[in-house]
């Protein structure tokens, strides 16, 4: 008769080590030899036969449990966040389901009477303004909105890398004047760019956010190092990049470009250009690509307007969905 | 549970959302016994899928999304055990707090959120091959396989787990 195959776990041969086969044997996972030796046993020892039983009885137990049922809305939020899961919590609570709430800012819990009693405090002081900024935003989407946003387009790589080596230079931060005339890019309201952008990715922190016409620059930094990552609404026209590497990382394209020390990569996903130029690792820098922040497919200037504007209305104090 | 269903091609990332979530959701709901964890753990398999779908393998796709709710489970678990958030419930008298006294009769506490707790008490080298034996339904090859270690600890992390369950049942 063979032996049981010894356990790195198991107690002293004989009986003991035996006994532990009894669950193997229930679940038929036993040679003919080891389920002999079981069999004995149980025959023998009134114990074992207990044991047998209680492992029977716990195993029923563990198969009949129900398959569970995650909080309502759970799977369309996963299919809604999809290939941008690791920027978006899908887990929603009792407050609501924070839409980018893993990588992005979370809100404090707040008592719903005080948000009521703010509420029609700001909406007394400031229903015209709120108005006139419904008025604005509304032309914003009707205008902008209605833009068609996908077309195939070089990444301005030069203008980009130079704009990267400029911020190296000052540190990511901004500078005093909110708007560089030159390149066009100002400084992106952070309630803005919290609708859209993590504030961390692994050791990188956000450290600052830009937008110029269509273009969004966002700079991390892990105390050392600066990455650039530039977002644009559309497709990459690829035979128009200069010398590089295609390469598909999962199921998105991308290229990328030794520069000095450092990298640049694009990636498309979802009608989405990301540019990122750093003087990360490879292997980083790909991590980063994909974990890219799309909030949903084909999201323009106008969606976020849209947004921006949806939030500019709430801080008003006036909740559209009553309207 | 499982069917073992396998695929010659990679199912796509909504595939994987759509027709295993539920099957992801109790995987992950039993091995962590929250429900906001289950929900951590759920979007953090969707991420690695999403990231491992290039070199996925013809296969079980339910043993590979077993493995990979079962690394990042225990990824998790050696995490939080690094810089511990909460103290796992050890002692049956927390875990069951409240439940009648049951003597030998385990059928007494055959309700879902018994087992649930009594599972959630047993240590995550014995609650994972448990959970990847009674509630995924792989074989013990397959759990070997999963958790990298040989088949007679296998054996003995089962039987021990469904052991220490029936203790905390009592």
């Amino acid at each position: 008769m063979s032996r049981p195959e010894p356990s790195a776990e198991a107690g002293p041969s004989g009986s003991g080590g035996v006994r532990e086969l009894l669950s193997a044997w229930l679940d038929g996972e036993l040679e003919l030899a080891e389920a002999e030796a079981v069999v004995a046993l149980v025959e023998r020892d009134p114990d074992a036969k207990a044991e047998f039983e209680a492992a029977r009885t716990v195993r029923a137990m563990l198969r009949e449990l129900p398959q569970v049922e995650p909080p309502a809305g759970f799977y369309e939020r996963l299919l809604e966040c999809g290939p941008v899961l690791g920027w978006s919590r899908v887990r929603g609570d009792a407050r609501g389901v924070h839409p980018h709430g893993r990588w992005g800012s979370h809100s404090a819990p707040v008592d719903p009477e005080m948000t009521r009693v703010v509420r029609r405090e700001r909406r007394r002081r400031g229903g015209l303004v709120a108005l006139a900024a419904l008025g604005t935003a509304t032309s914003f989407i009707a205008v902008v909105g209605m833009t068609p946003a996908v077309d195939r387009f070089v990444p301005p790589i030069e203008a980009f890398a130079a704009r990267h080596e400029q911020m190296t230079a000052s540190g990511g931060q901004p500078r005093g004047n909110d708007r560089d005339e030159a390149s066009g890019f100002a400084v992106a309201p952070v309630s803005w760019l919290d609708t859209m952008a993590p504030t961390a990715m692994g050791e990188y922190r956000r450290v600052a956010g830009y937008r110029s016409d269509d273009v969004v620059h966002l700079v991390y930094s892990d105390g050392t190092s600066l990455v650039s990552i530039y977002e644009q609404p559309g497709n990459v026209h690829w035979r128009g990049l200069p010398n590089g590497d295609r390469m598909s990382l999962g199921s998105v394209s991308a290229w990328s470009s030794r520069r000095g020390e450092g990298e640049i990569l694009v990636v498309e996903r979802q009608s989405v250009v990301f540019t990122l130029i750093a003087s990360a690792p490879h292997d980083e820098m790909v991590e980063m690509a994909t974990r890219m922040p799309t909030m949903t497919p084909h999201v323009g200037m106008g969606e976020r307007l849209r947004r921006a504007c949806e939030q500019m209305i709430e801080s008003f104090g006036l909740d559209v969905s009553d309207r | 549970m499982t069917d073992g269903q396998t695929t010659d091609r990679a199912p796509t990332w909504e595939e994987v959302a759509r027709d295993y979530g539920r099957f992801l959701y109790t995987v992950a709901y039993r091995l962590t016994g929250r429900h906001e964890e289950a929900q951590d753990l759920v979007q953090e398999v969707l991420l690695r899928v999403h990231r491992g779908l290039a070199t996925y393998q013809p296969g079980s796709i339910e043993g590979w999304l077993s493995r990979i709710t079962t690394n990042a489970f225990l990824d998790e678990v050696r995490r939080q055990k690094r810089r511990p958030v909460e103290p796992l419930p050890a002692e049956p008298d927390r875990v069951l707090r409240g439940s009648p006294p049951a003597d030998d009769e385990l059928e007494a506490s055959n309700l879902p959120e018994h087992v649930q707790a009594a599972l959630r008490s047993l240590p995550e080298e014995f609650r994972v091959p448990v959970v990847l034996c009674d509630v995924v339904g792989l074989s013990y090859k397959e759990i070997a396989d999963v958790l990298g270690i040989p088949m007679g600890t296998v054996r003995s992390r089962i039987h021990r787990g469904r052991m220490q369950m029936k203790e905390v049942l009592k």
